[in-house]
This record gives C-alpha cells, sequence and structure tokens, in this order.
C-alpha cells in the first residue's frame, strides 16, 4: 500500500451520500476513488476490500493497487460502475444478453477503437463485473450482426483454416526451448 | 460506433470471455461464424448455448428448418422461391457452396432439383455440429415427392420421422424407414409410434389428430411397422 501517485487524483464522480469511499490505484499509477455501491459492481474488488477487512475509517488511507489495469481503463470502468451502482438486478432469462438494448450513455462510453475495447474486456474480466462485460458482449455481438463469414473474419481477425495450419506447422517447425 | 479499422481479436481473449461474447451471438450470427474455420467451430461446440433442438419440415421442392430454443424459434431457414436466388451470396459449409439470402434470423436457401439433399445434409450438419443440439422433428410431406427415401438415411438420427401423405406407407416403405433410422419401436413410446404409422391412419382419424385430438398407438399397432 505504499504507492505513491505520480499524477493527482482523478475524482471521476463525487459521491455525497454514501460516505464510505474507497482509492484505486491503476497500473500506471493514476488514483481513483469510488464509491462502496460502485465498487460492489466488481467481485474482485469487493472480494478484495473484505479480505483487506478495510472498513469507513480506513479506506481511504489504504489504496489498493490493481496492476492488471491501466489509467484509461480503470477510468472507464469507475464512470461505468459510479453510473450503475443503484440500478436493479437484471432480469435473470434465457435471452436477455441477446435481448436487451445498450443504453445511449454506455454505447457512447464503448464507443471506442477496437484494441482499446479488447484492452477494457481484459480488465473486465479481471476485475469480474458482469455488467460491463454483458454490455462489452453486445457491443461486439453488435458487429457480427447479418455479415457473412468472410466479413467476419475480417472483423474479428478470424484466420482461415489454411492460415490455422500454416501457424501449426510453423510451430511445430520452429526449434523447441532446448533446441 | 466502434472502430472498424483494425480487427477486434476474439481469438486473443480469455476463454471465459470469448464464451461469454459468443453466448451473446445471435443464433444466426453463430451459425455463421462457426462457417469461418475449422478452429472457430470447435470455439463455437465447446460453448454451451440455450438451443434446444432442429425442427424440419420436408416437400418435394421446399424445406423450412427450425432452429428451436427455450423461448422459441431462434433461426429460420427456407427455401427461396424461384428466381429469387439473383443476388443470393454463397455459404460454404462442409465443402457445399450454399447460395443463401439473409433477412436477419431468417435464410432463405436456393435449393436447386440436383443438389436438394446435398444442400439439406450439409445445412443440417453444419447446425447440428457447430450447435451440438439435436434433430428434434422431420416432417416429409410425401405427396409427390419421389425420392423421399434418399433424404431419411440422412435424418435418421430425428428424434420424430413423420410422414404425411394422401397414400399409406406400403409396408417395403415401413420396412426401409425401420432399417434406416434410429427409432426406437417400444411400448410406451407411443410418440414415435404415431409419427411412423401415421400415413397409414385412415383420413378421419388423421384429420381428428391433425386438429388437435390425439389418439394412441396400441402397442400391437407398432408390432406390424
Amino acid at each position: 500500500m505504499s504507492v505513491e501517485p505520480e499524477v493527482p487524483i482523478v475524482q471521476v464522480e463525487e459521491v455525497r451520500e454514501n460516505p464510505v469511499l474507497y482509492k484505486i490505484i491503476s497500473s500506471d499509477n493514476h488514483v481513483f476513488t469510488i464509491s462502496e455501491h460502485a465498487v460492489k459492481l466488481s467481485k474482485t474488488l469487493w472480494d478484495l476490500i473484505t479480505n483487506l477487512g478495510l472498513t469507513a475509517e480506513n479506506a481511504l488511507d489504504n489504496p489498493i493497487p490493481v496492476e492488471n489495469v491501466n489509467g484509461k481503463n480503470m477510468e472507464t470502468i469507475v464512470q461505468f460502475c459510479e453510473r450503475h451502482k443503484y440500478d436493479e438486478e437484471e432480469p435473470e432469462y434465457t435471452n436477455y444478453i441477446r435481448e436487451f438494448v445498450l443504453p445511449e450513455w454506455d454505447r457512447q462510453l464503448l464507443s471506442i477503437d477496437n484494441e482499446e475495447l479488447f484492452q477494457l474486456i481484459l480488465a473486465t474480466n479481471y476485475l469480474d463485473i458482469q455488467k460491463l462485460m454483458d454490455y462489452c458482449c453486445r457491443v461486439i455481438g453488435d458487429m457480427a450482426k447479418d455479415k457473412t463469414p468472410e466479413e467476419l473474419r475480417i472483423i474479428y481477425g478470424i484466420p482461415t483454416d489454411a492460415e490455422d495450419d500454416a501457424l501449426e506447422r510453423s510451430a511445430s517447425d520452429s526449434p523447441g526451448p532446448s533446441g | 460506433m466502434t472502430s472498424t479499422s483494425s480487427p477486434f481479436p476474439l481469438l486473443r481473449l480469455p476463454y471465459l470471455a470469448l464464451e461469454e461474447i459468443l453466448r451473446s451471438f445471435y443464433c444466426g450470427d453463430l451459425i455463421e461464424i462457426s462457417a469461418c474455420s475449422k478452429r472457430f467451430k470447435r470455439i463455437v461446440k465447446s460453448i454451451k448455448n440455450e438451443f434446444t433442438g432442429i425442427q424440419i419440415k420436408i416437400r418435394s421442392h421446399y424445406f423450412t428448418l427450425l432452429v428451436v430454443g427455450k423461448d422459441g424459434i431462434e433461426s429460420a431457414w427456407r427455401t427461396l422461391g424461384i428466381g429469387s436466388a439473383v443476388n443470393a451470396r454463397y455459404l460454404v459449409l462442409g465443402g457445399t457452396n450454399i447460395q443463401i439470402k439473409r433477412y436477419g434470423d431468417y435464410f432463405g436457401v436456393y435449393w436447386p432439383p440436383q443438389t436438394r439433399l446435398l444442400i439439406l445434409t450439409s445445412l443440417v450438419d453444419h447446425i447440428v455440429d457447430s450447435l451440438q443440439i439435436p434433430i428434434t422433428s422431420v416432417q416429409f410431406i410425401t405427396d409427390g415427392f419421389e425420392d423421399i427415401f434418399d433424404f431419411v438415411p440422412h435424418l435418421q438420427k430425428s428424434r420424430n420421422i413423420w410422414f404425411d401423405g394422401s397414400k399409406p406407407m406400403s409396408a417395403g416403405d415401413r420396412d426401409f424407414v425401420r432399417n434406416n433410422t434410429l427409432l426406437k419401436i417400444e411400448k410406451g413410446m407411443t410418440a414415435t409410434v404415431v409419427s411412423v404409422v401415421r400415413a397409414t391412419v385412415e383420413l378421419s382419424k388423421w384429420k381428428d389428430w391433425k386438429r388437435g385430438k390425439k389418439f394412441n398407438v396400441p402397442c400391437n399397432t407398432s408390432c406390424n411397422i
């Protein structure tokens, strides 16, 4: 817990109604504050907070380092969690993930380029934020809508059988660690 | 919207994230993406989905194939009308070129007479294999369907096979069905038995049945199949 922030604290959203705030430090030493309701959306962070025994009294004095997530992604994640912290539980039915309509605010938030979206999904997966994962899935699933296999191959960078075979051959031809 | 300048590297995702994303795909998109490569088909096969089975109805020049899930029809494939194949694109399944037109979850399939069997079996095999779901029912409309028994062995794994027609099936035809399907005719499996003997039932009872009146086939009837 001794990481010294190199940049000013990013106050994403002031939370007046909930006095319990936590500090999170990203891999590039950006510091974020996040409310208790919001941080609960991340199973990983909330488990960490619980296991560390952080309380309202000592939370701000004990920033949580998250080494797998950079500041840019963390900012998006904190914004998302603050936005959705009071949402009701999602309905659990078969086609929920395919049928829900992505709210405009979230669509804007996730309008980022593919590499950034990929990194955000890795971060979301690591922090175990189900709702954000659902939303990212919707965005990525929408890219596939009504596309041909050839178009899908380009959109998702899927190699052809011949390319897969060539990769496999080159992998098996390359010398091992001792060679 | 998300930029399309660089591909979204789906295959670089951790498996759980990839699984989650593929589970958010619509059925038709999942069928199409599993045609991208053998590797991707293996991935789609490994993903648990909510689809429950395939229902097929075939007559001599027309078929419908429905992929059904817990909440109803997820994807429908149907013969394109004559002349509708203009501007259709190709979907390559197991080396077979299938001309299709897509309208959301509905796919129109060009079904030329000379390659009907190949197209249907390629399509069915691809969907069954990719989505790992069973064929729950096949309904043959027998009138005017001269090569019907070329199709039966390819759909033999269906849980139910129905033969609808104005003429009863001959004993030889029934033998063929018995010998070329996996239907087990046992006491208590009346639903399956009804399917096979349906065409032998006299017309009045048949109309009642179609109106929703269910009748039971006695066990000794099943023994005659």
